[in-house]
Formats: structure tokens, sequence, C-alpha cells
């Protein structure tokens, strides 16, 4: 095993020239090692940096960077102000009183692990970028959302939502937004704005069922069942059976009950249920399979940001033949995915 | 002045808030507030993209004067004389049941 450099992490780059010019052949050895991890390092965020749009080429990671988040707890006060508030807790350090604040740390880090383990992407943009979560959002705010820089989490009403830090799957969904904002950045309207919301249920469900240990079988495939108040009980959604999570549920399951002009929560559920039937049809655990198709699809080129249904479904298919092969169970069940949502391939 | 207002968006937007207000109702002050604010509402306009995923939008409509249209907010225009409709709404909204029959 290598010994940790220490000279990598502290050291400004004047410094660190100025020690690999030292009489002492050690430090000057490990100096120019912490100065070629550097150039490394700043390379790649000059790439980054000077791509333009949503999509990154590729997370720019390496192996021995990323795989810690870096998270940060605001405290907004109940104001209504979309500026970051009072820091109430950076990376690691420890817990405080507030439930929020702990949730929102602990659902954080939980999203990035997911992402981490499964797809080796380190943040929302691939490259690492700090998390900001904002509690209190608001008096009694019954919604959490992402605003393009942080994810804001309100205290709900008491009667529709309940405190929204309470759902891991909230903070995936949530946290999913800024993915998709670095990736195919699916404009919030229309079908593409479906997807932009269904993209986000399917890993919202993913980080709940990974966090929770639940595969494909023993998931509830709800989203937001810890967050709804008495009149949304049990759930806002469910992936399984779209329409029927508590009693004002409008979300159709297949496209003969597609809404035209509906709010893309509605149509959202015509995708969310054709990753339930791919990951069920699969079986295992949800990220095994299924996840990485559906991620595969949302990287790829060709996922335009006004992308309908069928466009996406055509990707999630050519991304499983890719992936797994011409013959493959995995592309089949791809097939049956969008069949039993009526969305022709 | 009769005035609806609906909620929709949010992380639960599948699911709308609605209320009707009457500034008859209203202590004269804010009567004449909200009726001034609802005047420089852009009544008819196409609604935009919200600005970001997961946006509360206000729908404002007056059933006495159909003719206007509706009238679509985005939160940050919720606020000062207008933010009477949204508290209103918060105390007084009803879950619309836009639920399929079966
Ligand atoms: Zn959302």
């Amino acid at each position: 095993m290598r010994e940790h450099n220490p000279l990598r992490c502290i050291l400004p780059p004047n410094v660190l020239d100025r020690l690999a010019r030292s009489d002492d052949p050690d430090l000057r050895a490990s100096a120019l090692d912490a100065l070629r991890i550097d150039a490394r390092f700043r390379i790649a965020r000059a790439e980054s940096a000077s791509r333009t749009g949503g999509r990154t080429t590729a997370p720019v990671t390496f192996a021995r960077i990323g795989g810690a988040p870096n998270r940060t707890i605001y405290d907004q006060e109940h104001g209504s102000s979309q500026t970051l508030g009072r820091v109430v807790r950076a990376e690691g350090q420890p817990e405080t009183d507030d439930i929020a604040a702990t949730e929102a740390y602990e659902g954080l880090g939980r999203t990035y692990e997911y992402y981490w383990s499964t797809f080796q992407r380190d943040s929302i943009d691939g490259q690492g970028r700090t998390l900001h979560g904002c509690v209190h959002q608001g008096e009694n705010y019954p919604n959490a959302f992402w605003d393009g820089r942080a994810m804001f989490f309100g205290d709900g009403d008491g009667q529709m939502l309940t405190r929204t830090t309470a759902g891991v799957d909230v903070i995936g969904h949530e946290l999913t937004h800024g993915v998709t904002q670095y990736e195919a950045n699916l404009v919030y309207s229309g079908q593409s704005g479906a997807l932009n919301e269904s993209v986000s249920d399917v890993f919202g469900i993913q980080v709940k069922q990974r966090a929770l240990g639940q595969d494909v079988t023993t998931s509830d495939w709800l989203i937001g069942a810890d967050i709804v108040g008495p009149a949304l009980q049990p759930a806002l959604r469910s992936m399984k059976d779209p329409g029927q999570a508590n009693p004002h549920d409008d979300q159709p399951a297949t496209m003969d009950d597609y809404v035209p002009g509906g709010d893309v929560h509605t149509n959202s559920g015509i995708p969310n249920r054709a990753f339930y039937v791919l990951a069920t049809t699969l079986g295992g655990n949800a990220w095994d399979a299924a996840g990485p198709i559906w991620y595969a699809a949302l990287r790829d080129a060709r996922l335009t940001p006004t992308a309908t249904f069928q466009e996406f479904a055509r990707l999630t298919l050519r991304n499983a033949l890719m992936i797994y092969g011409q013959t493959s169970s995995e592309a089949d069940a791809v097939r049956g995915s969008w069949e039993a949502v009526q969305v022709p391939l | 002045m009769r005035i609806r207002v609906r909620r929709v968006g949010g992380i639960a937007g599948n699911i709308a808030l609605a209320a009707e207000l009457d500034t008859a109702q209203l202590p004269a002050s804010d009567a004449t507030r909200l009726e001034g604010a609802l005047e420089a509402l852009p009544w008819g306009a196409p609604a935009g993209v919200p600005p970001h995923p997961d946006a509360f939008r206000y729908e404002v409509d007056l059933p006495d004067e159909p003719g206007r249209g509706t009238a679509v907010l985005e939160e940050s225009d919720v606020g000062g004389d207008m933010d009477l409709l949204r508290t209103h709404l918060q105390s007084d909204g009803v879950i619309e049941s836009r639920r399929r029959p079966g």
C-alpha cells in the first residue's frame, strides 16, 4: 500500500515548487509527487469548466479523488428567500439537535453514495460539486425543490406534507434534478418535463432502496411516503401503480390515459411504471441493471432537452443492447417495459 | 370581487390545491390592496416554463370576469399585496380531485 502523502492535500503550488527544489531527497520526492497530482486535478477542472451547456462528456474523476461528499447545510430560518441561509453544518462536523439539518445531511450523503457506488459519479456534476441543503425554507412550506444551485426543504403544512427532509427518496429526487441539469437538461414542460420528473423519481427510489437495503421485491415503490400528511396518505406517487398513491393522485399508468397538457408530475407516471416493470422483470436490486440502463440513456448525447417518451424509450433500448448484447434478457426486458405502458419503440 | 386561485406544481405536483376568496369579506384596506394588485397581473398571458423543477405556480381567475382569462404567477410573484391570496390558499384551500374514475 502506498503511503499517504500529506503534501498533496494542504500546500499551495508555489510552496510545493519550492519544496521540489529542496536538498532533502524525501521531501523533494513528495513535493514532485504532489505536484503531479495537482496538475492532473487542475487539467480536469479546466476541461470541465471549458464545456458549455448542460451535458458533460464524462464525469472527470480519478480513482484517488472522489468518493466522499462535500455537504453544507443551511438554516433558512423560515424565510422565503433563495439566498443561502446560516451555515449549521459543514462536511465532517458533528450533528446538531436540528432533525431537519441532520436528515438533510444524511440524505445528501445517501444520494452521493448511490451515484458514486453505482456510477462512480462524483456528485451531481461529476466534478465533486458541493451539495448545498437549505432547511426550514418558508413558513409551513409544503414543498422541496432544487433551484439549479441548492436544495431547499420546507417543514410542511402538516396536512399535505410534513417535514420534507424525512424522505430520503425526496432528497434523491431533488438531487437528481441537479444531475439531469448537468446531463440532458430536459426542458421542464410537456413530455420532456415529465421525463425530467420521472428520472428524479427513478433515481430517488433507488437511493431509498439502497439506503434501506431493499431489492425490487421488498421496495414499496412509493415516492414521498415519509413526507405526506394525513391528506395525501399513503404517498405522493406510486411507481408500481401510478394513479393509486393517494385519493387525489391523477397519474396515468399507460399512454392510453396520457393527460394532454397535464402537469409534469402527472404524466411522469408512464415512464415511472416502465422503470418499475423493467426492474421487477430483471429482479435483484434496481441498480444492478435497470438503473444503469436508465442512467446511460440520460447521459446519451442523443437525448435532447425536448425528448419525447418514445425518444427516451428508444435510447434505453439502444443502451441496453450496447451494454448487455443483442440477445440479452436485459434488452428484452426493456422492450417489455415500454410495451407495458404502450410507448412504441 | 371573487377570486379563484389554484396552486399547482411543487414536488406534489400531481395534486392541486384550490380556494376562492371574496374581497368583500376582507377588511377594506386589504381588499383595496389586493384588488389593486390584481389589476397588474398578466391576464391571459401564456405560462412560461417554471423557473426551476418542483416550483409552485399559482393560477388566478376572476369568476365574474371570465373574459380576462387566467393569470399564471410564479412563487416570486406571490409576495407583497398578493401574499393575501397565498395565505388564504394555505389556510382554506381544498385539494382538487382530478383522479380519473376507475
Ligand atoms: Zn421534481
